[in-house]
């Protein structure tokens, strides 16, 4: 014998006779039939993805918007912290605690030159209005270029319906051309192609598109139009009518109640990292709930097994212990 | 075959949602449908009686 | 030619072969007819007790129409009417699966199953339901379609705001793919193994005020 018993009591008591390969074949069946039932009544969700070429043609403004605030350093990537740029005093905290600053910058991200120069440096054919304005943009400082970038911004926030068209007259150096030139290069499909290419031929890491398209609001319009919204239990819910991730319910819950939902208080800027942390936690009590005085006495105080083993208690009257 | 015909809808059209009264709770229709068969189904799994009398050992 | 045929000698209980020990661990709490049983306590008398089979049958078709999937590739299902189905197969299954899986959640805590030594069941139970919650997280992702965008674009934030994000960047579908088809169903599979085992090896747990006592030995 091992120096600690592995002994396992069996039931010694009354059985029945079991079939456990045929209740198995049998679930197969009956899963399979309602799954092929429910696929030939439902089928199944596939909303086109978006691309930038989309974006720049249905959104014109809100592009030329974002890629401005690419050029000024204050559109959300560029200013997101790590992992994708390293800002002094970014990250979410729980407590003192900031896990997404500890982790560091591991994938570097240069919005301005990623989303905006670099595919505006990479056309075949420029325009000499083009030309000039990089080699503009090239020559100035930061301080010249912020300046530059923050009253177009400023501009365009006043122009009527955002329209770039419609933006007043004023000192806004080449910004106007270089973002009026990156939205033609976008309508016509080539910048999604470009935006997502890396260093390597094989491609299949969508970080520069998705943080671009996230920029603006036009791929949270679409999603706030399906009910996808954060605030709007949108974790849960799928396009169209399908139904979505239910038993994320909890996780979503949080962010719809006050102060997670609230992000002028400091629970509601840190909501993130706050929920995660419940959440695990909340987890961590579910795992461990055998452990648990009082949560795991739960069944017996509130008795559901009467009514799962009342059969069963009906003919074997509780033995005394 | 009607009523699979009745039965097939269309789900790709825009979903309906439903605020639940008194919470911030909006909820899909479809999500609500899952949920409400999964509580109706742990009910009736409990009360609906399991057949096969007891066959001794 | 004399063959030797004594097991006891050589791997009888006092044996220390790591091979030996391995093969006590496993069958001795596992023999056939606890593997494959063909009677079972007759207090096991209800439906609740069929939603731990069928959420086992849900992962099958999960998984057969999931390697259906890998062998036309991500896009596939948007280009064809037979990938479409099977895509659909994919989804109504998970549906089931998580269907399943709760109401056999919920059945196993109202009987507190975790009685009589059996709370490794449970704790697999529940790490094979938050593994779940992770792989469907990655098929979301590799939806490949707007929904698999704004998922991403989103969950992003949650996974950044802990430090998750610098090494598991749900932008990335190739990540997400190989993690959604390969590394966690192995991992899930595992744990659901494990967690089916321990059910066979320990019984289904008997109703409240009726567990076999020590006395009573094995």
């Amino acid at each position: 014998m091992t120096k600690r018993s592995r002994t396992i009591i069996q039931w010694q008591g009354e059985t029945r006779s079991y079939d456990i390969v045929k209740e198995f074949v049998v679930a197969l069946a009956v899963v399979s039939i309602l799954v092929l039932a429910l696929s030939a009544l439902f089928s199944s969700p596939d909303e086109p993805s978006l691309t930038i070429k989309s974006w720049a043609n249905d959104a014109p403004s809100d592009f030329v918007l974002a890629a401005a605030t690419e050029l000024d350093g204050s559109s959300p990537s560029a200013s997101y912290g790590p992992p994708y740029v390293a800002i002094p005093g970014s990250g979410q905290k729980v407590g003192p605690i900031n896990l997404q600053a500890a982790a560091g910058v591991r994938t570097p991200v240069d919005s301005a030159k990623a989303f905006v120069l670099d595919p505006l440096l990479a056309m075949p054919y420029p325009t000499p209005v083009l030309t000039q304005a990089l080699k503009e943009w090239k020559g100035a400082n930061s301080v010249q270029r912020s300046e530059w970038s923050t009253s177009y911004i400023e501009a365009l926030g006043a122009a009527p319906e955002g329209n770039p068209a419609k933006v007043a007259a004023g000192e806004y150096g080449p910004v106007p051309e270089l973002t009026n030139s990156l939205l033609t290069m976008a309508k016509s499909g080539s910048l999604d192609g470009v935006v997502a290419l890396g260093s390597q031929f094989y491609q299949t890491d969508y970080t520069h598109t998705l943080l671009f398209m996230g920029d603006g609001t036009y791929l949270e319009e679409a999603a706030v139009a399906q009910n996808l919204g954060g605030d709007q239990s949108g974790m849960m819910n799928e396009t169209g009518s399908y139904p979505g991730q239910a038993w994320l319910w909890l996780y979503t819950f949080w962010y719809q109640i006050p102060p997670f939902s609230n992000e002028e208080t400091t629970i509601g800027a840190n909501a993130d990292a706050v929920v995660w942390t419940i959440m695990m936690f909340l987890s961590l009590i579910l795992l461990l709930l055998p452990f648990i005085p009082g949560l795991r006495s739960i069944p017996r105080w509130i008795p559901v097994h009467r009514l799962i083993w009342r059969q069963w208690y009906r003919d074997n009257p509780r033995p005394a212990k | 075959m009607n009523a699979l015909m009745i039965l097939a809808s269309d789900l790709t059209g825009p979903g309906t949602y439903i605020k639940i009264p008194l919470t911030p709770i909006q909820i899909s229709v479809g999500n609500l449908i899952v949920i409400v068969t999964m509580l109706v189904t742990f009910v009736l799994a409990i009360l609906i009686p399991f057949p096969g009398r007891k066959e001794t050992n | 030619m004399t063959t030797t045929n004594t097991p006891s000698a050589i791997t009888g209980e006092e044996s220390t072969l790591w091979t030996a020990r391995l093969r006590r661990r496993f069958f001795g709490g596992l023999p056939p007819e606890r593997l494959l049983p063909d009677s079972q306590p007759a207090y096991v008398a209800s439906w609740i007790y069929v939603f731990g089979v069928l959420t086992i049958a849900a992962l099958i078709i999960i998984i057969i129409s999931g390697v259906a999937l890998t062998f036309e590739g991500p896009l596939w299902w948007h280009e064809s009417d037979v990938g479409h189905f099977v895509n659909s197969v994919h989804f109504w299954s998970v549906q089931l699966f998580f269907f399943s899986m709760a109401i056999h959640l919920w059945g196993k805590f109202w009987m507190a199953a975790w009685r009589g030594g059996r709370s490794k069941t449970w704790m697999t139970g529940v790490l094979a339901f938050l593994a779940s919650i992770g792989t469907g997280f990655t098929g979301y992702l590799v939806q490949t379609n707007f929904d698999s965008q704004w998922i991403a674009s989103e969950a992003k934030d949650g996974l950044n705001s802990v430090g998750i994000g610098a090494w598991f960047n749900v932008l990335d579908v190739g990540q997400a793919l190989l993690l959604h088809v390969a590394a966690l169903p192995l991992i899930v599979g595992a744990i659901t193994i494990v967690h089916v085992l321990q059910v066979r090896r320990r019984g289904v747990v008997p109703p409240m005020g009726f567990e076999p006592s020590e006395e009573a030995g094995s």
